[in-house]
């Protein structure tokens, strides 16, 4: 799924057309969506399978279960991602990339109306492009 | 890794200083605020300036982030979990 949404990112970035600039940024984050989401699933073996009876369940694990099927809260993963994960991520290299992503992706979809220029997204890809290889 | 030892509240202090010192260097007047991530050590930051407008959101990242490194350890680092870089403008609207 994940692979398929990057592909899908770069071909409008290969349009070269500013015009899908951001519909390339938004699929990009996507793909950083769908990769951290199998990471808290890989955590926390439940969410695979959740209970029906979410209600009676602590606030956390509330939580993880609406990031995890309902939000699509790059941040809000990162924060509860484990400490084993992040410092593999950060002995590769790549927290800190991500961390710039998640940001650069949650103003993007979440606050910013601004149109964004190919050249920036094609940056942003080849960003997620890095990091998307750890978190296979 | 190495334990890092820091006060939440001077922790979160340091931050805000830190990024209105380095982003004031540039020229750029920012508000700074921190939140603590509830249940976790970690920390988020949002900073809001006008002259944000003149960069892209990857910029204004890697102009927060690169003040963070310059002035906080690795371990240290690890505690801040994101920075958003917003505009007044942005900020109000989201």
């Amino acid at each position: 799924m994940a692979d398929r949404r990057f592909d899908d990112a770069q071909y409008l970035r290969r349009s070269k057309k500013n015009k899908y600039a951001n519909g390339a940024m938004y699929l990009g984050g996507l793909v950083l969506d769908i990769l951290l989401k199998a990471k808290l699933l890989e955590e926390h073996p439940w969410l695979q399978n959740p209970p029906g009876d979410l209600a009676r369940r602590p606030a956390s694990e509330r939580r993880l279960h609406a990031l995890c099927y309902r939000e699509h809260d790059l941040i809000g993963i990162l924060d509860r991602l484990s400490r084993r994960t992040l410092d593999r991520l950060d002995s590769a290299g790549l927290l800190k990339t991500l961390k710039k992503l998640c940001g650069t992706w949650t103003i993007h979809v979440r606050y910013s109306p601004r149109t964004s220029e190919i050249s920036e997204a094609a940056d942003f890809l080849n960003r997620v492009r890095e990091v998307r290889e750890w978190l296979k | 890794m190495a334990e890092v030892n820091t006060h939440s509240g001077s922790f979160a202090r340091r931050i805000r200083e830190a990024l209105r010192a380095g982003l004031a260097e540039g020229g750029i007047e920012a508000r700074v605020e921190t939140q603590k991530v509830r249940t976790t050590r970690l920390h988020r930051v949002i900073v809001s300036a006008p002259q944000f407008e003149q960069l892209r959101p990857s910029e204004r990242q890697d102009l927060a982030w690169r003040i963070i490194d310059q002035r906080f350890s690795p371990d240290e680092q690890l505690l801040i979990s994101m920075i958003l870089t917003l505009t007044p403008d942005e900020l109000e609207g989201g």
